[in-house]
């Protein structure tokens, strides 16, 4: 196929990837058009978490940092203001963010935001889960339990996969062994294409 | 000749826009995080490929006139010895400062090293500690074991590390917490690229995806 009629239908994909996740803000999906039907449905009401991930950690005495996108299906504002986890003794919420001499810092917070029928992002660089004194390392292909509790929202246990050391370009790559992962991965290379 | 020099800025943000468009190599595809909830505001294409937020929204910025990089001197290897940069000479050498008790920041810059690693094999890279109390050469020695063979740390004394930072005028200091996991460093966390021949040539913002700074080694 030329490249440029495969540019052509790329774009025509992500257009239509674009309009699709527009209205789903406003309108209910079809679930059946989608494939990965393990993903969380954007309008499955209350709190809702996708994506999440959290990075090996070769040795105990270092905290790890766990990821992911919060979603709140309601129409009021709340909050994640703690967690819990079987993986670490203590688990914290910090935030990295650039200070005024262009220094990466990180702090403690009391929450994260949520606002109403919007998504709270736990990315690097960011919003994280910070789990401190680990029970033990967190390998690769594991998965940990991270019990999240919310200003209003009821409690909410997630399952949070631990990635390989590798760049954030290449979580949809082969060190995922996860289905549901790489298919949301996969939605997302199609957002940007 | 060695083309890099003529690299201009212009010609790495293409370059990054390339690396972006491109439908053969996927190998900047963006992270978890959906452009259309990302929490930043998307100021540059190299930022938003990534998933990070707008602190790794600044460009890279190639020196128009490179000169050697400063040679780190009286730092220290883990296992005791004095660290000597020009022995990196002949590998493109990628070097950052931060420290190993940082959970967010310096492993999602390792990360994108060991996508440098795969993508251009021959680079090194020097991972300058800012945290000699708790980074000591026993827990570097440990600590390294377990990282890339390509990886090395370094640490040193309190002074010694303080004017490597200046040299290339990255900032730190240490900040108290009521953490748990106890005080953190802020610190810059840009990385340093540094040719065969021991030339500083590119710095890089955090945030700066492997595929990038892969793609400008391969250039050199």
């Amino acid at each position: 196929m030329p490249r440029s009629t495969r540019m052509t239908l790329i774009a025509g994909a992500a257009v239509a990837v674009a309009i699709s996740l527009a209205l789903g803000s406003v309108a209910a999906q079809d679930d059946d058009a989608m494939d990965d039907s393990d993903a969380m449905d954007p309008m499955e009401p209350g709190i809702s978490v996708r994506d999440a991930w959290t990075r090996e950690s070769m040795m105990v005495d270092l905290a790890g940092a766990a990821y992911m996108v919060i979603h709140n299906n309601t129409d009021a504002d709340d909050a994640l203001v703690g967690a819990t986890s079987s993986a670490a003794n203590v688990v914290e919420i910090h935030q990295s963010s650039m200070d005024e001499e262009g220094a990466m810092a990180m702090a403690q917070v009391q929450e994260v935001p949520i606002p109403a029928h919007a998504d709270a992002v736990l990315e690097p660089g960011g919003y994280h889960i910070m789990l401190i004194e680990l029970a033990e390392p967190l390998g690769q292909g594991q998965e940990i339990e991270v019990t999240l509790e919310f200003a209003t929202a009821e409690p909410q246990t997630v399952m949070v996969p631990v990635q390989a050391t590798g760049p954030m370009g290449d979580m949809d790559g082969d060190d995922m062994d996860l289905d549901h992962d790489m298919d949301e991965m996969g939605h997302d290379d199609e957002d940007d294409s | 000749m060695r083309p890099i020099k003529q690299l201009t800025l212009p010609l790495a943000l293409a370059l990054v826009a390339a690396a972006c468009t491109a439908d053969s190599e996927p190998t900047a595809t963006p992270a978890q995080t959906p452009a259309a909830t990302a929490s930043v505001s998307p100021t540059l294409e190299a930022a938003a490929t990534t998933g990070l937020p707008a602190a790794g929204a600044l460009a890279p910025v190639v020196a128009t006139d490179p000169r050697p990089a400063p040679e780190l001197v009286d730092l220290i290897n883990p296992d005791g010895s004095a660290f000597d940069l020009t022995a990196y000479a002949g590998n493109p050498t990628l070097l950052f400062f931060g420290y190993t008790h940082c959970p967010d920041v310096c492993p999602a810059t390792i990360g994108e090293l060991y996508g440098v690693f795969e993508e251009a094999p021959q680079t090194q890279a020097v991972f300058v500690s800012v945290d000699p109390e708790r980074d000591t050469p026993e827990f570097l020695t440990e600590w390294t074991q377990y990282m890339h063979d390509n990886f090395d740390a370094v640490t040193g004394t309190p002074g010694a590390i303080r004017r490597a930072a200046d040299d290339y005028g990255v900032k730190y200091a240490r900040v108290e917490t009521t953490s748990t996991a106890g005080y953190t460093m802020s610190h810059t966390a840009d990385l340093y690229l540094i040719d065969e021949d021991g030339q500083l040539l590119i710095t890089y913002p955090f945030g700066t995806p492997a595929a990038e700074i892969a793609a400008d080694i391969d250039r050199l």
